[in-house]
């Protein structure tokens, strides 16, 4: 339906389909900032919604630390934290 | 007419959200896309967090940029890229960089969808293929 917004919520994340199908956003993709970045590099960022909850070194410490913060599992996204300044080949 | 996602980059890079499914265990990640590798790679670590016998894997040896004969566990998964569910193979192996560098590569991924990398935009567009 052409100009009408249907907007549907799936448990963590907002799915917005706008002119007939033709663009779709949904997973929120974080946005990294320096200070995050310069802290977290080589961990692991437990995304909620597009912002980082928790950090962890493993998995385990990742999800345990989101469940802390009172975050379920299917609700986080593992976002890699890259190491700054650095390029890949 | 299928949906299309747009993607911003993430860390000037192009990478996708998925999910990896095992039994009921599910595992929503953010790796690279990466249209340069054969299949998709992950540290091992998740391997074992969605429940996977390691053992189980078939064993498989890869070429890379920088190595030869990287020893990798293959699965065969159900991912699922914005309610669209396939199965693929998905590779895991035990290098300490993968766990902050993992991979979406070719292989059960890229025939699934029409994939429009923009540089300029710093975008990247996902359409399934019907």
């Amino acid at each position: 339906m052409i100009g009408t917004a249907i907007h549907l919520a799936r448990s963590t994340r907002q799915v917005y389909y706008e002119e007939a199908f033709i663009l779709t956003h949904m997973t929120k993709i974080p946005v990294l900032t320096d200070a995050i970045q310069t802290k977290h590099a080589g961990e692991q960022g437990a995304v909620v919604n597009g912002k980082f909850v928790a950090f962890g070194k493993s998995l385990q410490e990742l999800y345990a630390k989101a469940k802390a913060k009172g975050y379920k599992r299917d609700q986080v996204m593992i976002v890699p934290i890259p190491r700054p300044n650095v390029s890949y080949i | 007419m299928s949906p299309t996602f747009s993607f911003p980059y993430y860390q000037n890079r192009p990478h996708v959200p998925i999910v990896l499914e095992y039994g009921n265990r599910r595992q929503r990640a953010l790796p690279l896309l990466d249209s340069g590798a054969d299949y998709s790679l992950f540290h091992k670590q998740f391997a074992l967090d969605l429940g996977l016998t390691w053992s189980e894997g078939e064993q498989r040896s890869f070429d890379t940029a920088y190595t030869t004969n990287l020893a990798v566990r293959e699965f065969q998964l159900s991912l699922d890229l914005e309610g669209s569910r396939f199965p693929a193979p998905v590779c895991f192996a035990e290098i300490p960089d993968l766990f902050h560098r993992p991979l979406l590569g070719r292989a059960g991924i890229f025939d699934k969808f029409r994939i429009t990398f923009s540089e300029q935009e710093q975008l990247v567009e996902i359409e399934p293929i019907n």
